[in-house]
């Protein structure tokens, strides 16, 4: 059954809100997800002061989110020496997050920052792809597993 | 050796918000920014892998590792690994040096592991690898010290000092660590030199 949606004009006026019943006296076409994420961010700004959810969201391409999170993981677990501790972190979480939506790209997105900028991704791609090219020999010796994945993001390209 | 020199003033205020306790202390930097190793293997006087009792990493041949599922990894098995080069645990609070005998302090917190410090061998404070970042000299182990809670630890903190590991030097002699220790502290002393380091 469509279902029509009762949509409250987005230059509603905070302080002095009209009748609610005036307001939905007229139904309007069902707004996108845009325009309601638009309407969350701004209560939250508005009201929480919370810019930076509305900033991050904004990034709504996924590789300038990814690219937002991993500096933010980066810079705030530089210090860690144990795995275990670096994946606890938020940004990670987040990360691995995206990845359950969009697996393909977030592998991708890992293998280059890998590359690039050398941040220890070892496990979240382990999680994602399910595989682990790292051998025993290579354990622990940061340029060899970066090049055991780089190498398998290769093989993975061509096939 | 090609590292990535950062000069102290840039590098001052990251280990202050990281380890709010360094502020108003003696503390100095040892050595240049390196990925290639992490405090666990500067304990064991290594500078060229990431040591962890997890099959990803390099550890103590034999030693036993923790399985991959599993998030909490305890000090018994930095113990255990450590005892393969001579290391016993004498408890959290025989810090003082002893002449003949070489201490390292494990850090935890309530998700496990976090750290590992080396005491110099005159006694004169511990040395540290904060991860990827320099290595430094710090006065007390309290120095470093963080909550010890699961919130904490995601945020970075490396709790408290849960176990000293001792050995004499003897031992040290034995596994080699002595022949080791001094390539490594020349190679970093010369690197010093080159880069007129602006450390004390």
């Amino acid at each position: 059954m469509a279902m029509d949606y009762c949509y409250v004009h987005r230059n509603l006026d905070w302080e002095n809100p009209p009748a609610i019943v005036e307001e939905c006296g007229r139904l309007s076409p069902r707004p996108s997800q845009s325009e309601v994420d638009d309407w969350i961010f701004e209560v939250d700004a508005r009201w929480f002061g919370r810019n930076e959810v509305r900033e991050s969201a904004q990034a709504s391409n996924l590789a300038e989110r990814f690219r937002k999170l991993a500096q933010q993981w980066g810079d705030e677990t530089g210090h860690l020496s144990s795995p275990n501790q670096k994946m606890l972190h938020p940004s990670y979480q987040a990360i691995l997050g995206m990845g359950q939506e969009h697996r393909e790209e977030i592998i991708d997105l890992l293998l280059r920052d890998l590359k690039e900028n050398r941040r220890p991704w070892f496990w979240a791609l382990s999680y994602l792809a399910q595989t682990n090219p790292i051998t025993p020999a290579d354990a622990g010796r940061m340029d060899r597993m970066i090049d055991a994945w780089v190498r398998w993001g290769q093989t993975r390209k061509n096939t | 050796m090609t590292k990535r020199y950062r000069p102290t003033n840039n590098v001052a205020p990251i280990f202050y918000r990281c380890f709010p306790g360094l502020q108003g202390t003696d503390w100095r930097i040892r050595s240049p920014y390196d990925d290639d190793y992490q405090c666990i293997a500067w304990a064991a006087m290594h500078i060229d892998r990431h040591m962890w009792p997890h099959a990803d990493y390099a550890w103590f041949p034999g030693a036993p590792i923790y399985p991959g599922d599993a998030l909490e990894v305890t000090s018994d098995l930095f113990v255990e690994g450590f005892s393969r080069i001579g290391y016993k645990p004498i408890g959290k609070h025989r810090h003082r040096w002893v002449p003949g005998f070489q201490k390292l302090a494990i850090y935890a917190t309530e998700v496990g592991v976090t750290h590992m410090a080396r005491q110099r061998i005159l006694g004169r404070g511990w040395l540290s690898k904060a991860g990827d970042f320099e290595d430094i000299i710090h006065r007390r182990l309290e120095d470093i010290e963080g909550d010890v809670s699961a919130i904490a630890a995601s945020a970075g903190s490396y709790g408290k000092v849960v176990e000293i590991l001792r050995r004499g030097w003897w031992s040290a002699f034995k596994y080699g660590c002595v022949a080791r220790a001094y390539r490594i502290t020349r190679e970093m002393r010369d690197y010093r030199r080159t880069h007129k380091w602006d450390a004390p």
